[in-house]
């Protein structure tokens, strides 16, 4: 499974935190490539800002920074950069841990909202009673990425996988394993 | 110049340079906290293969030598 990966199919080399014996991961989801989009264009605007602003005051009576100190306006500057490659750095990790495993045993949901915080989430392939996909947008359609619901029994709180690639297969791949299970039964 | 205006001057040098080194140590303590909770994000998923897990872990550890490098560059050249 490669760092860009999105949509890997019995990954190997892959294991995740309480995982039972017999358990084999089936599939291994993240976010669609494409909704990065918006943090690298604003990482890419934000490094040419520095480039930019003596240009931009240059043109008008706001001498602040040309009036700064080398020393001060090379830590800055530095300081700058460190700040914007950690916006960076974490939106990609971000995006790198949110995934979906869907194992021949249940379905799991990592969600981690910063890197202090990870909301795991685990139901059993037994307890999913219906799945579906949804696309909406120009988007979702042209990139083939979509949404993706599991009811669960009861009370239990609902699934979702969001903005994964190939919604269709994906729902094809759970709705298997729930009919497999069944038959089991 | 006068001694008065000199004596000025110099305090808000100090005070330019502190709220600058605070401000940076503030930076590089956010950094080490955060980034240090990378490990039990590993621990949740770990992708062994194409060791994608440990290049992360590898883009973290020098981030944090840089915003450390940074600090010290502040303190010798402020």
């Amino acid at each position: 499974m490669g760092i860009l990966s999105t949509f890997t199919v019995e990954p190997e080399g892959v294991t995740f935190e309480n995982q039972e014996e017999g358990e084999s991961i089936i599939l291994v989801l993240r976010r669609d490539f494409i909704t990065n989009v918006p943090w690298i264009t604003t990482t890419l605007f934000l490094l040419i800002v520095p480039l930019l602003v003596p240009l931009l005051f240059s043109f008008s009576d706001f001498f602040f920074f040309v009036s700064l100190p080398d020393t001060y306006l090379t830590v800055f500057l530095g300081l700058y950069y460190l700040i914007v490659l950690g916006y960076a750095f974490l939106n990609f990790v971000s995006w790198f841990y949110n995934v979906g495993i869907v194992t021949n045993l249940r379905v799991i949901d990592v969600d981690i909202h910063n890197f202090m915080s990870k909301n795991v989430a685990a139901t059993s392939i037994d307890g999913i009673v219906d799945v579906e996909y949804s696309q909406a947008g120009f988007l979702q359609n042209t990139f083939d990425f979509g949404n993706i619901l599991m009811q669960t029994e009861g009370i239990k709180a609902n699934f979702e996988f969001l903005s994964v690639p190939r919604p269709a297969t994906v729902a094809d791949i759970i709705s298997d394993l729930i009919s497999e299970g069944k038959h089991k039964k | 110049m006068d001694i008065t205006q000199l004596l000025q001057d110099l305090q808000l040098e100090s005070i330019g340079k502190g709220i600058t080194l605070f401000f940076l140590f503030f930076f590089l303590l956010t950094v080490f906290v955060i980034f240090s909770s990378l490990r039990s994000l590993n621990r949740v998923i770990y992708i062994k293969q194409s060791a994608s897990s440990l290049l992360i872990q590898g883009i973290a550890i020098v981030y944090v030598f840089l915003a450390i490098s940074l600090f010290i560059l502040a303190l010798a050249i402020l």
